[in-house]
């Protein structure tokens, strides 16, 4: 049951470029937040700025009831949360909203074969945690990770911890691949292997098989692409995407989504916060030209 | 000291405490179950609906401003056949006292919808939503014409014996003459404000950000409109009124009551704090103790210089 928990600073860092990572203590998110979900946060006591920001749960765990975030500083809330400090308290509403499909909770799943996890900026961060659970599901995820620099790419130590193999893609070349992180997920040079944990030498690689599944998120552009990826393929998959939300629950109705129209033909908006944030890659009407709620 | 008495007689509506759901903040109830005991608030105004399901305006559909937000969701909802077949009774079962708030596109619709409610069993009071800033036909339109505002007030009144509470728009230059015009033609009560019109510019589009062009301000920016606008009205309208827009805290609440309002609701912070109707009941609960009171129609008008 999703609650308003009050979560206490243990440590708010920078560890890229305008992008922060917070540790915070929430046992209950902790405990029954699931890969894909987010926390409704109250980044500060004001009228100003007035809305709760929402954030993926980055990472989690359990036992420790400590949650981890990965936020870009883009205006006001942003820019208050990185003003944070040990010991100081926000409030969080969570775990909410619907998460990435697991293998266990579908009955063959095709994660569980050679999923590739696709995720730009800090849209990385959902893809985090969803790594750390596949790999505990025992299934082997592939994650790749795209950023304009080296110095973006924020997520790189929590994401060799999760036991994945991960691959960078930089626009400038200055780590990994070069090119964005489509290119690098059509280049086939990328592998499950275990061995290449770090986005060291890539090579053209034999088992880069076609992914079984895909999950995605990042700015919507980037998804579009990925979902035009996919549907090429015939290869299911998921995306996380963002809207402006003013309550997180789906009583305003204010993060409406379009949705393609369903096999029964009725078009409706879906709301991300309750029925999302993950959608099936097919059901999403993605903006190609960019669209403003993408994630940088 | 006598025991303290928050009940309300808002025009007919019995309210267990002054503390309203503000319709739009709740949506039919479900979505904040976790989070609020629907029992422990006066009333639930619920979502606005219509006569067929809406499906809203184009996303994107909210945007935050200076200490508010501005929403064109565009009275999404399922129709109220669904209303009253599959939200009323859950609604009910959670010990919701429920205000339904409907929005017509003619005066004939507002009766039939009236009509509807009045068969079906559980609904405390009608809200009429003749102040949506969001919609094409009927909405605001409705609420900004005296004569109009007196049309629907009459019809409604006819097609039902329950309280019926128009709901007003700040988007008017005189809100004297549209109070008076629902008070003569039978409203039981005013519901006051509704959202004020605005919008933002996306510099980096250039164009506007919502979907819609324009929505509804909401929050703590405009609740001096809210204050200035029941001051006004309650100082010539007997009618008693359902005072909101902008309310946060217990202190925000008082002021509403003192300029003349019997009740409050409460939209945009419920999304910020689920738990703030029940501040708020304590801050007020909390007030009448220091002060020594035991009936709120002792604050409600307080304010107001003679
Ligand atoms: C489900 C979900 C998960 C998210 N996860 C992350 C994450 O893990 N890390 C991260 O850095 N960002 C994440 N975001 C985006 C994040 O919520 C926004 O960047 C943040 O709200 C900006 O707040 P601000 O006050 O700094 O910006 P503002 O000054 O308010 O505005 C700057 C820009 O931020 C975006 N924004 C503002 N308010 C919201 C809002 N309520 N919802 C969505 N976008 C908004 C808008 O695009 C706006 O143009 C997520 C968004 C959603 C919907
Ligand atoms: C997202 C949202 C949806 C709303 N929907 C409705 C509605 O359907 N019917 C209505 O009469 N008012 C609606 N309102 C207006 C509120 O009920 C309330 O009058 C207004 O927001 C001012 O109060 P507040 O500042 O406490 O939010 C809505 C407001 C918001 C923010
Ligand atoms: S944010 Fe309110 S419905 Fe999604």
């Amino acid at each position: 049951m999703p609650l308003d928990e009050r979560a206490v600073v243990i440590s708010n860092t920078c560890v890229a470029r305008d992008t922060y990572e917070i540790e915070l203590l929430a046992p209950v998110i902790a405990s029954e937040g699931k890969p894909g979900q987010f926390v409704h946060a109250h980044v500060a006591p004001t009228s100003a700025p007035l809305l709760r920001r929402p954030f993926s749960i980055y990472d989690a765990d359990p036992l420790s009831g400590k949650v981890w975030l990965l936020y870009r500083v883009r205006g006001l809330g942003t820019g208050m949360m990185a003003c944070l400090r040990p010991g100081d308290e926000m409030d969080m509403m969570g775990p909410l909203g619907r998460g990435f499909t697991l293998p266990g909770c579908e009955h063959p799943c095709p994660a569980l074969g050679a999923s590739v996890l696709v995720g730009g900026g800090v849209g990385i961060a959902p893809l985090v945690y969803l790594a750390r659970s596949l790999v505990k599901a025992g299934a082997s995820p592939v994650v790749l990770y795209g950023a304009s620099s080296q110095e973006d790419l924020a997520a790189r130590g929590r994401l060799s911890d999760t036991g994945a193999p991960y691959h960078a893609a930089t626009l400038d070349g200055s780590a990994g691949f070069r090119g964005t992180v489509v290119d690098l997920l059509e280049s086939r040079m990328w592998s499950a292997s275990p061995r290449r944990k770090s986005p060291g030498r890539l090579e053209r690689s034999a088992a880069a098989s076609p992914p079984s599944f895909i999950y995605t998120c990042g700015p919507e552009q980037m998804m579009a692409t990925v979902a035009a990826y996919a549907q090429a393929r015939g290869t299911p998959g998921e995306a996380s995407l963002e809207a402006h939300m003013a309550c997180g629950v789906g009583a305003c109705l204010g993060c409406a989504r379009k949705l393609k129209p369903s096999a029964h033909g009725e078009i409706g908006y879906a709301k991300i916060c309750r029925d999302g944030p993950v959608f099936p890659l097919d059901a999403v009407e993605f903006d190609a030209a960019g669209g403003e709620e993408a994630r940088p | 000291m006598s025991e303290i008495d928050l009940s309300v007689n808002l025009g007919g509506i019995h309210l267990v405490n002054p503390v309203v759901m503000a319709s739009g903040a709740f949506g039919y109830g479900s979505d904040y179950a976790d989070f609020v005991d629907m029992a422990s608030v006066g009333a639930i105004c619920v979502k606005g609906t219509t006569r067929r399901p809406r499906l809203g305006n184009p996303p994107p559909r909210i945007v935050e401003t200076p200490c508010g937000m501005l929403n064109a969701i565009g009275l999404e909802n399922p129709g109220i056949e669904a209303f009253l077949s599959e939200h009323l009774p859950r609604l009910r079962a959670g010990g919701a006292t429920v205000i339904a708030n409907i929005a017509g596109t003619s005066v004939e619709e507002f009766a039939e919808m009236a009509a509807m409610i009045d068969a079906a069993d559980g609904v405390a009071g009608i809200e009429l939503n003749i102040s949506c800033p969001n919609v094409r036909e009927g909405g605001m339109h409705f609420g900004s014409d005296p004569g109009l505002v007196h049309e629907v007030v009459m019809a409604v009144k006819g097609a039902t014996s329950l309280p019926v509470m128009p709901k007003l728009s700040p988007n008017v230059g005189d809100i004297v003459a549209i109070a008076r015009a629902a008070e003569a033609a039978g409203a039981d009560a005013l519901s006051m404000i509704n959202t004020l019109v605005g919008m933002a510019v996306n510099i980096d589009a250039r164009r506007p950000v919502l979907g819609n062009v324009f929505g509804g301000l909401s929050g703590p920016a405009i609740k001096p409109v809210a204050l200035r606008m029941i001051y006004e009205v309650h100082r010539e309208v007997r009618l008693p009124i359902l005072g909101g827009g902008g309310i946060i805290s217990s202190r925000d609440a008082l002021e509403f009551l003192m300029v003349g309002a019997s009740a409050v609701s409460i939209g945009t912070a419920a999304f910020v704090n689920p738990g703030c109707t029940a501040q708020v009941l304590s801050g007020i609960r909390g007030y009448m103790e220091r002060h020594e009171l035991t009936r709120l129609d002792r604050i409600t008008g307080a304010a107001l210089i003679r």
